[in-house]
């Protein structure tokens, strides 16, 4: 039960109404300072890790199964929806909106939006032409806080998107952001910022060892994929931190370029050959990650693959050999269907939400939604340099050379 | 998870008592702090730093004590140090918020156009509070806090403060008298601003702060 004081006094009265007025809510401190208590006393995790197995133990192999059941129905519902866990904020300004733009609300934002992502109740935009991180409405699209990054900026239009330097991860109730500078040099500094998003504010950094190509937050990891030598980029690690602390939990070396894609189908790397062309010659290994051991284990081969995505059950590599994205089963690797896009052109980006596929051809400038039950283009918007993210009821995209954001609202 | 389980489970190291002790405590530390720094985000980075340490010298604690003053004590010394360092700064600065670059109260507190409501009367009277207590030192604001909202009785006071009774008795009398007396500046009724007679909000705000309640 929370403590609030009740003063006798009239003094006290007015200073308890004081301070409420402060703020429109009750301070939340706690996950705060369980992060800082774990990242200075790693010992903690081991003590609750120890305590759990014991009453596990205890509690026998039903109590074992309703808790593997409720963590199942756990990861599911975190990957369907992110709740609110964030309060809500006043814009700071009105979304200047743009009355051409694509998509059924389009607004002007800082220089160069690249990355979205959306978490803890909010839709982050890195503006990569300014190094601040907006935290945005994520249905209205109104800026509520701005974050100054610290970072010295070199990145804009078509650049911010190829050599982006903040790239964002968020969940539930994390939010991450791996900021680089340098990052078009030969000697690129990275660094690694965990976001309070209660307060809008960084948290705690720490140092990277690594130039960060992407960046995945799901079920309480933090996953990086980069480069440790920027000068051999075809030597990819794969790290995974601790999504609380930031600690690392596992780093695997892998051979070639790698895209990763995680969710409740798992963890998933496609991992193109070193040497090999990345729009459509190579053979790339499709492998699923065991969390338990942090060991990639092969399902398939797939000539043409270049990027991975799971969700709705199954694991989606777009091929540029075949213009096409295959739909894969999970466990068997077997391609269950091949949805045609007909793009000629390289697929660069997938997402997949409520069932319908969004891709990004980036030579072509075009954002297509895909039906890929009835194999048809269902839409298709104009961008340049894009990047999106989607929400619980709609999809932004992010346009770095027109410093716009764009929404297609997808209704509840 | 009651207060003496939650202790005795942070004593063993185990964050779930301090997490308890965290949800209990939070709020009126953190109002406690604010209301000696004036600044929200630097009060709960107060209160979230005494909560690690707590942790961190969780060996230290007397269990027979009640945690909650003792808790008291470090956030609010903490926050009297903070505000200290803070106001050290910005005297460099023109001015900060309700109080003109010359330390006197900004003009917000004295509106004369005001109606006589009650609500309204309030407000102002709790505005005319804010920039009073703005007016005291760090320790005078960190007694009147831990005497009127926290509800310390004098004794208590000066433990928290580290204090003899009687010197806590002298920085209390003289953080009251200071802050009657500038509550009374600030209002329209006197001195120079204005001739209204004073209201019930500040009769009652001038008992509180000239007796002494029986504890």
């Amino acid at each position: 039960m929370t403590t609030r004081p009740r003063p006798s006094t009239r003094i006290g009265r007015l200073l308890a109404e004081q301070a409420r007025s402060a703020s429109p809510h009750e301070p939340d401190l706690w996950p705060s300072i369980a992060a800082e208590l774990k990242a200075r006393h790693p010992e903690i995790g081991r003590q609750r890790r120890r305590w759990m197995g014991e009453s596990l133990k205890l509690a026998g192999a039903l109590a074992a199964l309703l808790v593997l059941g409720l963590l199942l129905a756990r990861l599911f519902e975190t990957h369907e929806s992110q709740p609110a866990a964030t309060p809500v904020a006043t814009p700071l300004a009105t979304p200047e909106v743009v009355t051409d733009g694509p998509g059924d609300l389009s607004i002007r934002v800082g220089p160069a939006p690249a990355y979205p992502a959306y978490g803890a109740g909010a839709l982050w935009v890195p503006t990569q032409g300014d190094g601040r991180l907006l935290r945005l409405d994520p249905h209205s699209g109104a800026t509520l806080a701005a974050i100054d990054m610290d970072v010295e900026v070199e990145s804009e239009g078509l650049y911010a998107v190829m050599y982006p330097q903040m790239r964002v991860a968020a969940d539930a109730e994390r939010v991450w952001v791996a900021i680089g500078e340098g990052v078009s040099g030969a000697q690129p500094r990275w660094r690694l910022a965990r976001i309070d998003p209660r307060r809008n504010r960084v948290q705690r950094t720490r140092a990277l060892d690594l130039t960060v190509q992407q960046l995945e937050l799901y079920d309480g990891d933090l996953w990086i994929v980069g480069l440790a030598d920027p000068a051999a980029p075809d030597a990819v690690t794969l790290l995974r931190l601790d999504g609380d602390t930031g600690e690392q939990v596992a780093s695997i070396a892998l051979s070639g370029r790698a895209k990763l894609a995680v969710g409740a189908e798992g963890v998933w790397v496609l991992s193109i050959p070193p040497g090999t062309d990345w729009a459509a010659n190579s053979d790339a290994t499709l492998a699923r990650m065991d969390r338990d051991t942090n060991q990639l284990e092969t399902v398939t081969v797939i000539g043409g693959g270049q990027n991975v995505i799971v969700g709705a059950g199954s694991v989606w590599v777009s091929n540029g050999r075949t213009t096409s994205v295959d739909q894969l089963d999970p466990v068997t690797g077997i391609v269950r269907a091949d949805i045609t896009t007909s793009i000629n052109g390289d697929i660069g980006v997938l997402v997949l939400v409520r069932g319908d596929l969004w891709t990004i051809t980036r030579t072509l400038g075009a954002v297509r939604r895909f039906d890929p039950a009835l194999q048809q283009l269902v839409d298709s918007y104009a961008m340049l340099d894009v990047t999106l993210t989607a929400t619980d009821d709609a999809v932004w995209m992010a346009s770095a050379s027109s410093n716009l954001l764009a929404r297609v609202d997808l209704g509840q | 998870m009651d207060e003496g389980r939650a202790i005795a489970r942070l004593k063993r190291g185990d964050i779930a008592g301090l997490e308890t002790l965290v949800a209990r405590y939070q709020v009126a530390a953190v109002h406690a702090a604010y209301l000696i720094t004036r600044d929200y985000a630097l009060a709960e980075d107060i209160v979230q730093s005494a909560f690690i340490r707590v942790y961190e010298a969780r060996h230290t604690f007397d269990e027979a004590r009640p945690f909650g003053p003792w808790f008291y004590r470090i956030v609010t010394n903490d926050a009297a140090r903070a505000t200290g360092q803070r106001r050290r700064f910005l005297a460099l600065d023109a001015s900060w918020d309700g109080v003109q670059g010359n330390g006197e109260p900004g003009r917000w507190s004295i509106d004369p156009q005001l109606g006589p409501e009650a609500l309204v009367e309030a407000t102002e009277t709790r505005q005319e509070l804010w920039a009073a207590m703005e007016q005291l030192s760090p320790t005078q604001r960190q007694a009147i806090v831990l005497r009127y909202f926290l509800d310390l009785d004098v004794s208590e006071v000066a433990e928290r403060l580290n204090m003899a009774g009687g010197t806590a008795k002298w920085h209390l009398h003289t953080a009251r008298k200071r802050l009657a007396g500038l509550v009374q500046a600030l209002r329209p009724g006197t001195g120079t601003v204005g001739n209204a007679a004073p209201s019930t909000e500040e009769l009652a705000l001038q008992a509180d702060v000239e007796t002494e309640r029986p504890r």
